[in-house]
């Protein structure tokens, strides 16, 4: 894993960060893009409402204390459209998660994160956040 | 502006220490995280088999779709919800898509021009939007930011009558298309005062007396952050065409003898007819983005409600 760590790292020093994304506000202000990862846990809620839906994890710390991370998405208008419902959050409550996802930066809030993609219990890859890792595509994903 | 300078040039300063302490820390280990242990920073390689939500390898630009159908009256009838894009459906989120569709207009076919400040007015109506604020946007912003906002338009047209709903931020205007004169003096609001007429299939909107405590929003500068305040002496000009069934063009005009040197015109921008089982939705902003979250960041507050523009 720390293989990997060195390599996201390199291509950050290499390429500089991910560019602006696309949504109700700047993505940068509170979001460390540099530090985008893949997140596992356990799905506990979700806040349906504008101009952020999110969705709440369990994620488990190396000590193995359980932590409540609090994932942003955009619009909940744009997730509707684009074939996410509250319902599909509310059938996977309980259920294991995945995301593709970039914590606050140091000095924000611990435990809270902007989320880019999410695989439900169903398997399929949601489309749920801002454009921050440009280039990144769900087929490059791997939970 | 000196101290200006110095705090950009510290800016650089700190940025390149802080990108070269990260490549070091790289080197030397990798520093604290408050990423759990057992995540995986790394794409991987290879694709995964994972379905994806949405359709979005289907993502492409419509075809014109046939002739804009027409009202009873002979004018075309630009009813339906439209996309600030050219695939007829919102395109919000992190999947990546090709701009030629993404995108409003190809700024090398129809390049918009700069936007020219009177001498001086720049430093004094320049003023981005606050971070995370979510206010009503005025005329024209609530249309032009759609390029950053991706929402749709609403459009009901009936004989004489002209409405658009905007979906976010929460907009509704109600334009007589009669040609009929300016309303004898109205108040200022924040969409103005508008009256339209015909020419030839292109609606021409008139708008003036626009409240100026509003910004223009990717009006001549793209995001919020190019964003600008106007004068009271303000005067919109916005032309809505509809050139096929799917789609609608929309180009606006400002003038404004106060802040800039001369009128700005924008590319005729281009929007898409959405499925007809789509419709309009609510998008009541509750500032859910957690203010004391951005104030602890260092970002500029919010404004007061009533207080007086940022000049």
């Amino acid at each position: 894993m720390r293989v990997r760590l060195y390599g996201v790292l390199v291509a950050v020093c290499v390429l500089g960060a991910a560019g602006p994304a696309f949504a109700h506000h700047q993505f940068g202000v509170e979001f460390d893009a540099s530090k985008c990862a893949n997140m596992k846990g356990t799905l506990t809620a979700i806040d349906w409402e504008n101009p952020h839906a999110y969705f709440h994890m369990d994620i488990k710390d190396a000590s193995g204390a359980t932590h409540d991370w609090r994932f942003e998405m955009i619009t909940p208008n744009a997730l509707k459209r684009n074939g996410t419902s509250r319902q599909d959050f509310l059938a996977n409550v309980g259920k294991p998660v995945s995301a593709r996802a970039c914590p606050a930066k140091a000095g924000g809030t611990q435990y809270r994160a902007s989320a880019e993609f999410l695989q439900l219990a169903d398997g399929q890859i949601r489309v749920v956040g801002q454009n921050v890792e440009r280039g990144l595509t769900p087929d490059q994903l791997h939970f | 502006m000196t101290g200006l300078r110095r705090v950009f040039r510290h800016g650089l300063v700190s940025a390149g220490l802080l990108l070269a302490a990260l490549c070091l820390a790289a080197a030397a280990g990798f520093a604290q995280s408050p990423i759990p242990p057992e995540a995986n920073p790394s794409m991987g390689g290879g694709k995964t088999a994972a379905p994806v939500v949405g359709g979005f390898t289907d993502l492409h630009a419509l075809p014109p779709g046939g002739p804009a159908p027409r009202l009873a009256d002979g004018h075309v009838d630009m009813s339906g919800l439209w996309y600030p894009n050219n695939a007829g459906r919102m395109l919000e989120g992190a999947y990546p898509v090709d701009r030629s569709i993404f995108r409003q207009y190809d700024p090398k076919a129809t390049p918009e021009p700069p936007l020219l400040f009177k001498p001086g007015m720049a430093a004094k109506y320049k003023n981005p939007v606050p971070y995370g604020q979510c206010d009503q946007a005025g005329t024209p912003s609530s249309i032009t930011m759609q390029e950053n906002q991706h929402g749709p338009i609403w459009i009901d047209q009936k004989t004489g009558m002209f409405t658009l709903l905007i979906e976010y931020p929460l907009t509704v205007r109600m334009i007589h298309t009669d040609g009929r004169p300016h309303t004898k003096d109205p108040d200022p609001t924040f969409n103005g005062d508008s009256t339209a007429h015909w020419e030839g299939d292109t609606l021409v909107v008139d708008v003036t007396d626009i409240d100026d405590r509003l910004r223009n929003v990717a009006v001549g500068v793209p995001g919020e952050g190019g964003a600008w305040m106007h004068s009271d002496k303000e005067h919109i000009i916005e032309r809505f065409t509809r050139s096929s069934k799917n789609y609608l063009t929309y180009e606006v005009t400002i003038e404004d003898p106060v802040v800039l040197e001369k009128p700005w015109t924008s590319a005729p921008r281009h929007w898409t007819l959405g499925p007809e089982t789509d419709d309009w939705q609510e998008y009541f902003c509750t500032h859910n983005e957690e203010p004391d979250e951005y104030k602890k960041l260092g970002s500029p507050p919010l404004r007061p409600a009533g207080a007086a523009p940022q000049r």
